[in-house]
């Protein structure tokens, strides 16, 4: 298992959702549930330490791969992350997405933290800074409503053209 | 200009005057707010 205890949090979201920690962890873990809120993405991932873990589009290409670092239903999920479907991106080192799900009340605190073991410009941060809010503000949406979002998003143009110059240098060698 | 160290951001799945009345509507927010 990739060793990821060194990894430093470079983006925090938090939402609370009027569901159960079980939902919750369904709905995070579920191809049937991600496939409405995730942007049409179905997981896939093996339920132990280890394994393996994968987010397809729509059309089943892969978009993001890794493998179990933590597997604690209902509370905690770890997973290692490389984006796929560009070849640059593909060279990046992964970084770790962690679920944590924590009762709050009668409701859940959700927290999503993604963080990295190089220091990642905030350029190419601004991908995730502007996707998780809208997957996971969908994700409580369908929890709490049934009904998912309609939201469109495009990689942020800025990171596509900081990519290209961070492989090329690979700042990730000199840490 | 500043740039903030710090921001959250929530969709939802209404329509911009509900948010408009939600924020400012005593009723909804559960606490008096003056416009």
């Amino acid at each position: 298992v990739t060793d990821t205890a060194k990894f430093k949090p470079k983006t925090v979201y938090v939402t609370y959702i009027a569901a159960t920690p079980t939902k919750v962890w369904q709905a995070l873990t579920d191809p049937a549930f991600t496939a409405q809120y995730f942007f049409g993405r179905t997981i896939e991932i093996e339920p132990e330490v280890g394994g393996s873990f994968v987010m397809r589009m729509p059309d089943g290409r892969v978009d993001v791969k890794g493998e179990v670092v933590e597997w604690s239903p209902p509370r905690r999920l770890v997973t290692t992350w490389t984006i796929d479907w560009n070849a640059d991106m593909r060279q990046l080192p992964p970084c770790r997405v962690s679920y944590d799900i924590e009762p709050a009340g009668d409701s859940v605190r959700l927290t999503l933290t993604e963080s990295y073991s190089w220091d990642v410009p905030e350029a190419l941060l601004s991908g995730g800074r502007a996707g998780w809010p809208a997957i996971l503000s969908s994700l409580k949406s369908v929890l709490e409503t049934g009904k998912a979002l309609a939201i469109k998003m495009e990689p942020p143009k800025d990171m596509m053209a900081a990519l290209q110059e961070v492989v090329a240098a690979k700042p990730w060698l000199k840490n | 200009m500043s740039k903030a160290s710090f921001a959250d951001v929530i969709y939802i799945n209404t329509t911009p005057e509900k948010v408009r009345t939600a924020l400012i509507d005593p009723e909804l927010t559960g606490a008096e707010v003056q416009a």
